[in-house]
């Protein structure tokens, strides 16, 4: 069980936050991400995900990559088109959801200009790790410090 | 006092009754005890909450003051402001993965009134709509027949022979969101076409103010105009989607403004509204202060 100070901690870094410093985060998570990467758009055409609503059977992976990674990634790619399609499994009666686990993939394509796909399965793996993964197969490249875009904190805020 | 007597059953009961009888009592006196104190705070209440009242008022005008105030700088004050490309760029990459219809971009504007004045309520005119709007019109005046012609929006036009096509499953009704037709084409319209477009809602009909002799009035109203009140203290509009360019955005969003500024100078009031601060925002995205 965690002790009281560290439940404290918790509550103030979600609820304690001033609404400045929230909105301020929000912000820099898309701008100032971890996956702040450019990639050449005269080899690449587009990027597609595909993986399942539900997180059961290692599909959660891609769900988090999508939402901690994919954002930053279109912000310094904007012309660069990003798919994702999510699909939703029904059963007919007497049927087990498991049976259809299989059938459904969780992969991440990368279409490049030449007509090679390549698809990088993506069960049961970090999201980190698949970035890696995404990294060297583009060959994407680092945006320097000083073209990162960051909103800072007024140190003096206007009078109102 | 309360006694006990281990003797006889009887005096044991006689011992317990009176014992009840003593909590009761002092319950009763308790309780009045109670209620005195009750009713001095209460007085005491009574006495703050007049002057509470008067704090109230007294903040409430204060924090009037300083909106209007705040209402009257410039946007670029704000730690959140941005341009409307840049602003764009955020939200863009907020709705990543989404299709263009789940990220419609609206903006949403501060107004700073007076409490008697009436809220807003008119529609703009956007010149790049979000959504195409397909329409049925039966007349069979040349007259307005020549209006419609050159309007790309307009699918079908006709008198009796249009009933009759639609009468035998000829056209397809699916991608029509309105009809409209002329005083003579009531009737037939009724009789004939009553159980197909009824249920639709196609059915024109005075009711509905979609029979008049003059087509215009209806064609600038319902083509590409979008309407909007207010709620509470803000105004708020669908401006574009996630796949619309920059400058289509912002033609759209100058649309909203000149509407809005329109919309306050023909307010009944003592005192003429102010725009304060204007934010863009997606459902998923953050709100960014812009220019408006």
């Amino acid at each position: 069980m965690p002790g009281r100070r560290h439940t404290n901690q918790i509550i103030k870094n979600t609820f304690g936050l001033s609404r400045l410093t929230k909105q301020l985060n929000r912000l820099n998570s898309i701008s100032n991400g971890p996956s702040a990467y450019k990639i050449d758009a005269s080899r690449i055409n587009s990027i597609s995900l595909l993986f399942k609503k539900d997180n059961i059977g290692g599909h959660m992976s891609l769900r988090k990559f999508w939402h901690n990674y994919l954002p930053t990634l279109q912000f310094y790619n904007p012309t660069l088109p990003i798919n994702v399609t999510r699909v939703k499994i029904g059963t007919k009666k007497g049927e087990k959801l498991e049976k259809y686990y299989s059938k459904v993939p969780c992969e991440l394509t990368i279409k490049f200009k030449k007509g090679d796909d390549k698809v990088i399965d993506c069960k049961n793996k970090n999201p980190a790790t698949i970035f890696k993964e995404f990294v060297e197969t583009t060959k994407a490249t680092k945006v320097p410090q000083d073209q990162l875009i960051t909103i800072q904190h007024p140190s003096k805020r206007p009078v109102y | 006092m309360i006694s006990f007597s281990s003797s006889s059953s009887i005096s044991r009961y006689i011992s317990l009754a009176n014992i009840l009888s003593n909590i009761r009592s002092f319950s009763t006196l308790n309780s009045y005890l109670f209620a005195s104190e009750l009713s001095q705070q209460v007085i005491a209440r009574q006495k703050q909450s007049k002057s509470n009242k008067e704090q109230i008022a007294k903040r409430k005008q204060q924090r009037f003051i300083r909106r209007r105030l705040r209402a009257r700088l410039s946007p670029s004050l704000s730690p959140f402001y941005m341009k409307i490309p840049q602003a764009l760029r955020f939200l863009r990459a907020a709705e990543v993965g989404r299709s263009p219809t789940e990220g419609t971009i609206s903006v949403n504007c501060d107004i700073v009134m007076d409490k008697s004045s009436i809220p807003l309520n008119s529609s703009v005119k956007l010149p790049h709509p979000l959504k195409e709007i397909n329409i049925m019109i039966f007349t069979t005046k040349p007259d307005q027949i020549k209006l419609c012609e050159n309007l790309s929006n307009i699918k079908y036009i006709g008198g009796l022979d249009l009933i009759e096509k639609i009468k035998n499953n000829q056209i397809d009704i699916s991608n029509i969101h309105k009809s409209f037709a002329t005083s003579e084409m009531a009737t037939p319209l009724t009789k004939n076409l009553a159980k197909i477009l009824g249920p639709k809602g196609l059915l024109p009909s005075v009711k509905k103010n979609t029979i008049n002799d003059d087509l215009s009035t209806f064609l600038d109203s319902s083509l590409s105009s979008v309407p909007f009140k207010q709620k509470g203290l803000s105004v708020s509009v669908a401006v574009g989607r996630s796949n619309f360019s920059d400058a289509q955005v912002y033609e759209n969003v100058l649309a909203f403004s000149k509407a809005v500024r329109d919309a306050i100078t023909q307010q009944k009031a003592k005192r003429p509204s102010i725009l304060a601060q204007a934010t863009i925002s997606t459902p998923r995205g953050p709100g960014i202060v812009i220019d408006f």
